[in-house]
């Protein structure tokens, strides 16, 4: 009797600590709305998925690699890079699939190589990635001789600026990125692998698991990714900047890391790295209506990081 | 066929070691198979052939069944027909028993996995084994034995000819092992073959039908376990005769030098024991892996906070907050798990041995290399510690060495009151004597030593008297007179009604 109830306090404690997140992403939206009534106007929740959706989708690359125990910090050239090259390929006639195609290998390739460097090289993920993502923003700055691109298509700048029944373009690309990458991570054997690898290497490889060919995937799963968000960014802002996406991947691994996507591996669900991101952006969005400077912005943003990863330490057990 | 498997001539080069050397074995299907060595012997390294994660020197064969066998990674030797369950566990604690069980070979429909199919199959395979918790449990929050049962369970279920268990029952109880042995003896029924490696000798003899003995990478020799005993298997594997297992070093038995009483720690794990010691004296802590015992001492040494309680050490009292408070009095704990509370794996003896004790090793305020070489070369002597040079990694010497740099490292800040939580887990024979003989010569200097096992025998051999422990409380307490196994068993399976 007493175990019963002692397993159910344990139980309700463990329920509100995994959905802590959610609850604190609700708190903060009702609470912006009884400060300025103007954030839940439609057309600002529209404005918030759009500015969520490049980040989100970086950010489910990114909890791919994370889950599996590794970290990725390319990400913000690899965005520059093929958003530079999806510039290029997009201007004047040619079709527009030449620019996605593109955009999407040239981050596949980053990936690529960051999984080799990873998983062959044995190379700490933080230096392989710390390794690209230098070098490719300087093939970001090669390609495009320094200088921004200009004069893509009007087809292309349509893409960002459209919409499909009141909800933007971009968002739309999110949600397909969150539905296959959601179904892949809990419905595949290979998604069941991906969080052996980063639960237990050692375990999942003498499991007979090909821990290399896994590792590299995630890192490929997260160039593709940049490249498609590289596509996309240059679409909205109708330009391509060889030095655009700066610090990108902070952003990606902050939404990990605040959506409950633990840093040591093996930890992480889809649906915390969506709230995540809403989460963010919902409040950079709302200190932007209330007019909150940009510096305090940055503050709060480091904040909520180490608070988050605080919460996620305490609430495990001390077995590891 | 006689043999499901027969390995032929392998030898294995490290750079600089030869870590086998003409090295045979042969099992016969439907047998359990022990592998007997020091550490070091090779046997580990045999097998980690046969498993495809290292591949053997050129020359020499493995057939299995009768056809030639060369896996090259542990997933083509699982097809194939040979599980291993390591003697490293490998849980993934993040991920709930019936991923476990199946990762690397999930069940699928469409090309998914089959969760259902998985959870329906996970309960069936642990009801099977006796065992009660949920497939959808976190193995986090599982404890030692039980996540060494789901190794067990993992290795059962895929269907193997040929199953390795490397040091199978170094983390379960007694109650646990006798349902692995139930388990072992039905899938010899089933003509599966067990290869079986363990340091206990009781096991060996009740569950084995032949042994292979292997000593610094050769092979020694083979036989049925029925013309075997004890004697002559020790000598087979040390190459020489060792007469007294237990050496027991007479001691002069004076005050009490160390009280802990009623403690009680704060997550209840420990409730309400008083142990003592007497200078001189070695007290024994038996009891069931899980009784409280690791608990207590970790209590006592400030690892973990308690609720109540009383620490006198040499008729002080002390506050213990941190483990520094308790060091400073001269008590010293030399953990169960090497690993992770004991060493510096990656660092070098010297480094590791300077570790506690390295306000002894000040030159005018600063660190003098000079003299930590100096302690380091000394207690790399007086403990035997077999290793190239004070230079060396610790996490490449064997575990019996492993644990001797720990011992050193607390020896040398030269406490009074020495805890040795599970001294000789995992270690070979030699070292386990080295080890006892080391104890003796500690109380005969007049430290007082506190030892924790789950070996009865070890216990019995090495102890003045026994404090044994079952869930949580102090079951009782036996002088060396009053001795048996039977007494410490009741007493460690003694539950409060």
């Amino acid at each position: 009797m007493k175990q019963d109830e002692l397993k159910k306090g344990k139980d309700a404690k463990a329920l509100l600590s995994e959905y802590f997140i959610f609850v604190i992403f609700i708190v903060i939206v009702i609470g912006l709305t009884i400060l300025k009534p103007s954030f839940i106007t439609p057309k600002n929740l529209v404005n918030i998925l759009k500015q969520a959706s490049i980040n989100g989708i970086l950010a489910f690359g990114m909890m791919f690699v994370i889950i599996s125990g590794g970290f990725d910090m390319s990400v913000g050239s690899t965005v520059a890079f093929s958003g530079i090259l999806a510039a290029l390929l997009g201007q004047g006639n040619n079709p527009l699939v030449l620019a996605l195609v593109a955009a999407l290998l040239a981050g596949l390739g980053v990936g690529i190589v960051n999984g080799v460097g990873v998983a062959v090289g044995d190379l700490p993920p933080f230096i392989m990635t710390l390794g690209t993502m230098t070098a490719v923003r300087g093939l970001a700055l090669l390609v495009s001789n320094g200088k921004p691109v200009i004069g893509m298509s009007e087809q292309y700048k349509a893409i960002a600026a459209s919409s499909i029944a009141g909800i933007p373009m971009l968002a739309v690309f999110l949600v397909i990125v969150i539905l296959i990458c959601s179904f892949v991570l809990a419905k595949t054997v290979y998604g069941r692998r991906v969080y052996a690898c980063g639960g237990n290497l050692q375990a999942a490889r003498v499991a007979g698991i090909n821990t290399t060919a896994i590792r590299i995937s995630t890192f490929a799963i997260a160039g593709l990714l940049a490249g498609l968000s590289g596509f996309l960014m240059t679409s909205r802002v109708t330009i391509g900047q060889p030095t655009a996406a700066e610090s990108y991947e902070m952003d990606a691994i902050t939404a990990c890391v605040v959506g409950g996507v633990s840093m040591t591996g093996g930890v992480g669900k889809p649906w915390g790295v969506v709230v995540g991101t809403l989460l963010i952006t919902v409040i950079a969005n709302g200190l932007d209506i209330l007019g909150v400077s940009s510096h305090w912005q940055k503050i709060v943003k480091g904040l909520i990081i180490v608070l988050a990863v605080l919460i996620d330490v305490k609430g495990k057990s001390k077995k590891d | 066929m006689e043999y499901i498997l027969e390995m032929k001539n392998i030898s294995k080069t490290f750079p600089g070691v030869k870590a086998l050397d003409n090295v045979q074995l042969q099992v016969k299907p439907g047998e359990v198979h022990a592998l007997m060595g020091e550490n070091g012997a090779g046997k580990s390294t045999l097998m980690k052939i046969l498993m495809g994660i290292y591949t053997k020197d050129e020359g020499g064969e493995i057939l299995f069944d009768g056809k030639p066998y060369n896996p090259s990674n542990p997933k083509e030797a699982m097809d194939i027909g040979v599980a291993m369950i390591h003697q490293e566990l490998n849980p993934i604690l993040d991920m709930p028993v019936y991923e476990n069980i199946f990762v690397g070979r999930e069940i699928r429909r469409n090309g998914l996995v089959d969760k259902k199919a998985e959870i329906e199959e996970s309960k069936r395979l642990i009801a099977e084994c006796g065992l009660h918790v949920s497939p959808m449990e976190l193995l986090r929050n599982l404890t030692v034995a039980q996540c060494q049962l789901i190794e067990i369970i993992k290795a059962i279920s895929v269907n193997a000819k040929v199953i390795i268990m490397d040091e199978p029952t170094a983390a379960i109880t007694d109650r646990e092992v006798e349902l692995l042995f139930g388990h072992i003896r039905r899938l010899r029924e089933q003509g599966v073959a067990i290869i079986y490696i363990s340091h206990r000798m009781d096991e060996i003899f009740n569950i084995c039908d032949r042994i292979s003995v292997y000593r610094d990478g050769t092979y020694i020799g083979t036989g049925e376990t029925k013309d075997l005993d004890e004697p002559q298997l020790i000598k087979m594997m040390v190459g020489r005769e060792i007469t007294d297992v237990f050496p027991k070093a007479e001691a002069e038995i004076g005050e009490v030098v160390f009280e802990a009483n009623h403690i009680v720690r704060a997550d209840n794990k420990v409730k309400d024991v008083s142990i003592s010691v007497r200078k001189g004296e070695i007290l024994g802590i038996g009891g069931l892996v899980g009784a409280g015992r690791s608990e207590l001492v970790e209590g006592i040494f400030g690892m973990h906070k308690l609720s109540q309680g009383e620490i006198i050490v040499k008729g002080k009292k002390v506050h213990v907050r941190s483990p520094r408070d308790i060091i400073k009095e001269g008590v010293a704990l030399v953990t169960e798990d090497r690993k992770f509370t004991g060493l510096n794996l990656r660092g070098t003896v010297n480094d590791n041995i300077a570790m506690v004790a390295i306000n002894k090793l000040l030159e005018n305020g600063l660190y003098s290399k000079k003299k930590a070489l100096a302690a380091s070369k000394e207690y790399i002597e007086k403990l035997k510690i077999k290793t190239p040079s004070g230079d060396q990694i610790v996490g490449n010497l064997s575990g019996g060495n492993q644990q001797k740099v720990v011992i050193g490292k607390w020896l040398l800040n030269d406490p009074d009151i020495i805890i040795l939580d599970e001294p000789t887990r995992g270690i070979d024979v030699g070292a386990k004597r080295d080890i006892y003989l080391l104890i003796g010569e500690l109380v005969q200097q007049g430290k007082a030593v506190i030892m924790i096992s789950s070996e009865i025998p070890e216990l019995m051999g090495v102890c003045d008297r026994i404090a044994v422990m079952s869930e949580g409380v102090l079951s009782g307490e036996l002088p060396r007179s009053e001795f048996s196994q039977e007494k410490i068993m009741t007493l460690a399976s003694k539950i409060e009604v």
